[in-house]
């Protein structure tokens, strides 16, 4: 994995592609390269999807290799929805397979002349990029089964649906699961968009007869491969929570917590909360012969997936994850499990980042355009958008502005993306991080290991007023260095409880490089990625007025527990005292 | 109608509850799981501790309320301490394992990351610790569900007659004591205190 794939869409005479050492790069992973890149070459103030754009694909730092939980790709660019920079990542397998072609990053810069549609075909041979204009406007489902029909089962995809042709706000790009299904998104931001812009529908890689990855230090490698294993398995988040009932075990406890938004963030209680909750998903999927308990990648032990069928038993979409059940769910008023699970699965094939989606939808049923609770009406709108209907194409440019179509007050988006599943005045630690989040408001960027273990500028106490600005600081640090790793960021809750565990991820790093890195040097690497991002930002125009939340999260209390947001935006200036 | 009597869960004087007592295998647990959701209610001695509650009345584990349920919400608000936050008649308690997420580890009892859910947390006791006969709402989540619930259900949990007679009907439950009501009763809206005990598998 050390070089580097740059295809120049707008070349004279078509596509041009160059491969070259990772040079300046090198040693990068995940969000480090794609921030790197995008930091160093892309003129902050250019429009999204136009030629000085660029989109970047790179796997984390032990992609391809043995190391469990480390399949995750991210995929960044300037974001045309949030005009920041942007990193989104995913699971499934291109990540694995990109890594073990040796490719630290994929560059697709430039914009094609004309509207051809490319297909990108890397195997042992080399690489191909055809125009196929027989795939336009294909779903993604239906373009994966003809990549199938083309090239065999032996292959992993990374591609755009409708959306992303459409360049929509909300457009994702899908990554093929261990099914060969597309269902894994790097959802956020419109790096979709970015893609339909370059005129690159799919990427397929050949994954017969690729190699694993292997470490400098295998002896050491293997052991700490071990411990980290134990330790995920050991954890009750990751060894059993989470196997069991996915990530929408969030749903009861958000909502006993009275901080689930439900209709477009109008309370924080949803009467039909545990209709739809993981308990009742993973229920539903053990009775009908589905799966509860799956992965979305080789090498994953935590297993937080599963897959939906209807009561026939038929395939409906993989387990919805918690954030798209509350997005096309509470927030939307819709208590209809197979409804949501349905929804998801046109979100995957039309390619749209479910959070923006169910946000958006949820706006348009705040102003009216259909009530609150009603499902088919809602399906009716995802369907809407991935035909290109003018409707379905303000809705497809995300919750902003669709709310200011349709002259809605309350928009709860930050940096114009919008805000997911936990409502910021409940937990408000989590709004401190929406609103400076060098993303716009995402619930990732705050995921990962704990202040203390890094240490990431000392010992933070949790009960000091400011305690929250810290820890979100902290927590923001700690997630920038663990997207570049590819781990998947749910080991984090095995980490952050027990040091050994995060002590044997070190050790993989370490293992497979032959390093030596302590916490210290995870939290300068975090800190450095931070600091190209903001930087990035302030150069595109962003200022610490756009650090905020919107206005009306510190003016409407939030119902059951009747709170505003109350951290004071001198409070939130300082997150990025570093 | 051969069931003991006891009292009424809606207060209402002279009216007494029916108690019913039944036996279920092992894998008609998940039944009861939309319930244990939504919340059941179940008679206690308020006025008490999370703690003395849950290990003094309920029969739950020193160790497993520890070490198993990380997470806790009494009338909504997270609690960090279960010795001093006290249960009043009518309260809604509701019991979870760790959760994922930062979110996950912000709600957990204690834990490190508690300030960034500061404008929730239980804080005072919101109840007399007189102790009395009353009622709670009690609501079991995730795993607890699992492992929990029979004890809860052993106890006896107090539910409407028409959804005891949907619930015994989907498990083809046997009542061992107890009848439910059929004429002559407003069993629609009748409560029940049902006793579960789980066969051995």
């Amino acid at each position: 994995m050390d070089k580097i794939l740059r295809i120049d869409m707008g070349a004279k005479g078509g596509p041009k592609m160059t491969e070259s050492p990772a040079g300046d790069y090198a040693g990068l992973g995940g969000r480090a390269m794609t921030s790197s890149i995008i930091s160093a070459e892309v003129p902050p103030l250019c429009h999204a999807l136009g030629q000085d754009n660029k989109l970047v694909i790179a796997p984390g730092l032990l992609t391809g290799s043995a190391a469990v939980m480390s399949g995750r790709l991210s995929i960044g660019c300037k974001s045309p929805l949030t005009g920041t920079i942007k990193e989104s990542n995913s699971g499934g397998q291109a990540g694995i397979a990109m890594a073990r072609h040796g490719y630290a990053a994929i560059v697709l810069e430039g914009k094609p002349e004309g509207s051809d549609l490319y297909k990108i075909v890397i195997n042992d041979k080399g690489v191909s990029i055809k125009v196929d204009n027989s795939l336009k406007m294909l779903t993604n489902y239906d373009l994966i089964d003809k990549m199938k029909g083309e090239f065999g089962e032996k292959i992993a995809c990374i591609s755009i649906g409708p959306a992303g042709e459409m360049k929509m706000g909300a457009a994702s790009i899908a990554v093929t699961d261990m099914e060969l299904r597309p269902s894994r998104h790097a959802g956020r931001g419109g790096v979709g968009a970015v893609m339909g812009s370059k005129g690159v529908k799919v990427i397929v890689f050949d994954t017969s007869g690729l190699k694993m990855r292997q470490p400098k230090e295998p002896d050491k490698f293997r052991e700490a491969n071990k411990k980290f294993t134990e330790g995920l398995k050991s954890h009750p988040v990751t060894g059993k929570g989470l196997p069991a009932y996915g990530t929408s075990v969030l749903t009861n406890i958000l909502n006993e917590a009275g901080g689930y938004p439900t209709r477009n963030f109008k309370t924080g209680a949803f009467e039909g909360a545990s209709a739809i909750s993981g308990e009742t998903y993973a229920d539903l999927e053990t009775k009908r012969g589905g799966l509860a308990t799956h992965g979305c990648h080789t090498g994953c032990v935590i297993q937080c997936s599963g897959t939906f069928v209807d009561k026939n038993g038929k395939f409906v979409s993989k387990q919805p994850e918690y954030e798209t059940v509350w997005a096309h769910g509470g927030n939307c008023g819709i208590s209809d499990p197979d409804a949501i699970a349905k929804i998801d699965f046109l979100d995957d094939t039309y390619g749209l980042d479910t959070i923006e989606m169910g946000v958006a939808i949820g706006v348009a049923m705040d102003a009216g355009v259909i009530p609150f609770g009603d499902a088919e009406g809602a399906i009716r709108l995802v369907n809407e958008v991935g035909k290109g209907t003018p409707l379905g194409r303000i809705l497809g440019s995300g919750a902003e502005v669709t709310g200011k179509a349709f002259g809605v007050e309350r928009i709860p988006v930050v940096k114009h993306q919008s805000i997911p599943a936990y409502d910021p005045r409940a937990v408000q630690g989590m709004g401190v991080t929406y609103a400076t989040s060098t993303m716009g408001a995402d619930h990732t960027v705050g995921y990962a290991v704990t202040a203390n273990i890094l240490k990431v500028g000392g010992f933070v106490d949790p009960l000091k007023p400011d305690g929250q600005v810290e820890l979100s600081r902290n927590l923001q640090i700690a997630t920038a260095a663990i997207d570049s790793t590819g781990m998947c960021l749910f080991i984090a809750f095995a980490v952050l409880d027990q040091p050994e565990t995060f002590q044997a991820l070190l050790d993989l790093l370490n293992s497979f490089y032959g390093l030596s890195l302590t916490g210290d040097d995870v939290t300068a690497l975090g800190k450095k990625i931070l600091t190209m991002e903001r930087d990035f930002n302030k150069r595109a125009g962003f200022t610490a007025q756009h650090d905020r939340l919107p206005a009306y999260f510190s003016k409407i209390p939030l119902p059951p527990h009747n709170v505003t947001f109350q951290v004071k935006d001198e409070d939130l200036d300082k997150v990025f005292n570093f | 109608m051969n069931g003991q009597k006891f009292p009424r869960f809606n207060g209402q004087s002279g009216t007494a509850l029916t108690k019913v007592k039944a036996q279920i295998s092992p894998n008609m647990l998940s039944c009861f799981f939309p319930l244990f959701q939504q919340g059941i209610t179940v008679e206690v001695e308020t006025g008490c501790s999370i703690k003395e509650l849950l290990c003094g009345q309920l029969g739950i584990d020193n160790a497993y309320l520890e070490e198993r349920i990380t997470t806790i919400f009494l009338n909504g608000k997270p609690v960090d301490d279960c010795t001093t936050a006290i249960v009043g008649d009518g309260a809604v308690l509701a019991l979870s394992a760790a959760m994922p997420g930062l979110v996950g580890a912000m709600l957990r009892k204690g834990g490190f990351y508690t300030a960034m859910r500061s404008a929730i947390t239980y804080r005072t006791p919101s109840a007399d610790s007189i102790r009395a006969n009353g009622h709670i709402r009690l609501k079991l989540f995730n795993s607890i569900m699992e492992e929990a619930g029979p004890l809860v259900l052993r106890r006896g949990i107090i539910i409407p007659c028409s959804r005891v007679m949907k619930l015994l009907s989907e498990m083809s439950a046997e009542i061992i004591s107890g009848d439910l009501p059929t004429s002559g009763y407003d069993s629609a809206g009748a409560d029940i205190l049902l006793a579960v005990e789980i066969l051995a598998s």
